[in-house]
């Protein structure tokens, strides 16, 4: 039996190719439709298009985000479980527990097992109820609605087998966030999934063990966008031929005449995404807000400014304080030319994917190689407001700073904030790191 | 140096400073001219290879073709790569001999920008080694190095040339943009057209020090270019993005019509 999607009714856009099921919000623009559905197109066949897809957009949106505010909800298998991508205002009930990204605007790339259905929709939206041997079914295409009931079929990874449609119990829904309000979802044995009440996006949902941040492919298995492969045995370059070598795009293992750890065909590329913003320099809306001044053409700038840091216009003085989305507070330049933009809180370190903000994508790491006593996750920037501070985590090599005017470094006290001013030297593990700024 | 990778012959470096390889295609490829492979450092493997299959569905006359990309463990450790089909970065020395050639040249490079901004994509290391010829084609060298390792405004063991294409809006502003190509194909232009940079005469050391001079430094637009040239690289260049050509295909057409002067 194949999967069912039944669509939800409401605003926005459903769509399936094959495995693959989306939900989109009205807010999204034609572009980003029209690459969900050709990427959904392009791997709506695979047994692991729900990988690729999400993947494929993840790897979208660990570069940039074109926007921010679009709700969207992909969902598709991979192997034995499926994975979904939920980006901006949207919300995912698999039966026991919601997800949605957190903070907003966010993404959230997870694993669900549907108990026994998944439902995606807005933010906020009505409950839908997922009805047994219902008749409507999108088998394919893309239709208006505002959210949908994806029902695995048969053979599907679901955990059908301990709460089938119609038969027997249901495990108990996890407790809604506290700061919702309303009545609780409750699992209708086989009839009903409820959504319950608004889902806030904040920090009490559900975002707990089964959210994965990260690589979901095993080290040793090989994708090549047409399915997740074995890479299997390694053979030796010096006596293997390429004989029997598939052709890359192939879906069979690229054994080749080398010991492939990963491997990808990219002739065949999914699909780009949509066009890039035209126009001037746009702060994005969703940066904290601080008080500045404006230039004459409209720059927002520091409140001391004298001159403006975009177009290099005076900023007469005396002009009226303005709220606005905060610029970029400056940048750090490592001692071999490296630069990192100041635009997010980082961790500076060894390895600071070990630190669990920058793991789920809320901080920013910032990796340095260093011959000296560097921590995985050694010291924090930290913006406020208009400051910059900077933090040593317990370092056992520590962090120095020498500030502009002073003549030696200074060791900072674990976990006691500092500001930096602009033209300050950082010093950790042997590493020397200058930050600049365009701001008095 | 590397006689070998994965299972590509490497001939040599794919440029006079370029960090490529030409390279013999095995056979299962089916390419039987030489390709070009480029070495990164391994990592961050699924969502790499998930951007760089996205970068290779950009369709474009102005770009080589993405072919495939991996990891394998070399001698020297693992190593990851990534296989384009050719097309060679030319040696820059002084001003160009013909210059139409050369704007007409940038106007291709620019209309590869424009596809790859039309397709989502910030190219973000526009540079005169990024201008490849192949046959009587001028190509823009795909962004591999940009895709594979993003976020990062400046990588390591950057020199003065390597700046000078820099705007600083990358780095003040919110991140490479259609604006900042714009900029880095300007100074890009002015690299080729004069053998000159825009910010002469940039200290080899520090290097912090280099890096904090594109960053506030008026840029310099020498005064013995055409004076329609000098007007569209001073554009290119200008402080405010809003300033600029609106898109690389504006600036493509204005490179053309400053060819067919």
């Amino acid at each position: 039996m194949s999967d069912r999607l039944e669509v939800l009714p409401g605003a926005g856009t459903v769509l399936r190719h094959g495995s693959i099921a989306v939900w989109i919000g009205p807010a999204a623009s034609p572009a980003l439709l029209s690459f969900l559905v050709q990427s959904a197109d392009n791997v709506g066949a695979s047994a692991h298009g729900g990988l690729q897809i999400v993947d494929h957009i993840a790897g979208i949106l660990s570069s940039r985000d074109p926007e921010p505010g679009a709700p969207f909800g992909v969902i598709g298998p991979s192997g034995t479980t499926w994975i979904t991508l939920l980006h901006g205002p949207v919300q995912l009930w698999d039966g026991t527990r919601w997800l949605a990204p957190t903070p907003q605007p966010g993404w959230l790339r997870a694993e669900v097992q549907p108990q026994p259905a998944v439902s995606i929709g807005a933010s906020g939206g009505s409950s839908p109820r997922l009805v047994a041997d219902s008749p409507y079914d999108l088998r394919a295409g893309t239709v208006p609605g505002g959210g949908m009931i994806l029902v695995p079929g048969a053979g599907r990874p679901t955990r059908a087998e301990r709460s089938p449609v119609g038969a027997g119990p249901t495990p108990a829904p996890t407790p809604l966030p506290s700061a919702a309000t309303g009545p609780r979802p409750v699992t209708d044995p086989g009839t009903v999934i409820d959504f319950g009440t608004v889902v806030d996006a904040g920090p009490a949902i559900d975002s707990g063990p089964a959210i994965d941040p990260g690589p979901a492919v095993d080290p040793g298995t090989v994708i090549d966008f047409g399915t997740v492969v074995d890479a299997g045995p390694a053979i030796d370059v010096g006596t293997a031929t390429a004989a029997g070598v598939p052709a890359p795009g192939s879906s069979a293992p690229p054994v080749g005449p080398f010991a492939a750890r990963h491997w990808s065909a990219l002739r065949d590329g999914t699909a780009a995404g949509p066009p890039l913003p035209t126009g001037g320099r746009v702060t994005p809306a969703d940066r904290p807000q601080v008080t500045g001044v404006r230039c004459i053409r409209g720059h927002f700038n520091h409140p001391a400014a004298r001159t403006c840091a975009w177009c290099g216009r005076a900023v007469t003085p005396g002009q009226p304080q303005t709220f606005g989305p905060r610029p970029v507070l400056g940048a750090l330049i490592a001692d071999d030319g490296a630069t990192w933009r100041l635009d997010a809180d980082q961790v500076l370190g060894s390895d600071p994917t070990t630190d669990q903000g920058v793991a789920t994508g809320r901080i920013r790491g910032v990796v340095l190689a260093s011959a000296g006593q560097l921590a995985p996750s050694h010291a924090e920037i930290r913006l406020s407001d208009w400051a910059v501070t900077l933090l040593d985590r317990g370092s056992a090599g520590g962090t120095f700073v020498v500030q502009p005017g002073a003549t030696g470094w200074t060791r900072l006290t674990p976990y006691q904030p500092v500001v930096v001013p602009a033209g300050s030297h950082l010093s950790l593990g042997q590493r020397v790191l200058t930050f600049v700024s365009p701001w008095p | 140096l590397r006689s070998r990778l994965a299972d590509y012959q490497l001939l040599g470096p794919a440029g006079p400073s370029s960090d490529s390889w030409l390279a013999t295609a095995p056979a299962r490829i089916g390419i039987s001219e030489p390709v070009v492979v480029t070495e990164l450092a391994p990592g961050d493997w699924p969502a790499r290879a998930a951007r760089l299959s996205s970068l290779a569905a950009v369709r474009s006359p102005w770009l080589p073709r993405l072919i495939e990309a991996g990891e394998t463990d070399e001698e020297d450790g693992p190593v990851a790569w990534v296989v384009r089909t050719d097309g060679r970065a030319p040696a820059v020395s002084g001003p160009a001999s013909d210059p139409e050639s050369v704007l007409r040249g940038l106007a291709a490079a620019a209309r590869g920008a424009h596809d790859l901004h039309e397709a989502g994509w910030v190219h973000g290391d526009i540079r005169p080694g990024a201008i490849l010829r192949r046959g009587d084609d001028t190509l823009l060298e795909p962004p591999i190095r940009t895709v594979a390792t993003p976020g990062r405004t400046i990588p390591s063991g950057v020199t003065p040339a390597d700046l000078d294409p820099l705007d600083p809006a990358t780095v003040w502003g919110e991140g490479p943009s259609r604006s900042s190509d714009i900029w880095a194909l300007g100074a890009t232009a002015h690299r080729l057209l004069t053998g000159t940079h825009v910010h002469p005469a940039l200290p080899d050391d520090p290097i912090v020090t280099a890096v904090q001079r594109v960053l506030v430094e008026v840029p310099v637009v020498v005064s013995s270019l055409p004076a329609a040239v000098a007007e569209l690289l001073r554009s290119c260049l200008a402080p405010d993005p809003a300033d600029r050509p609106g898109t690389a295909a504006d600036l493509a057409d204005g490179f053309t019509r400053a060819a067919g002067r």
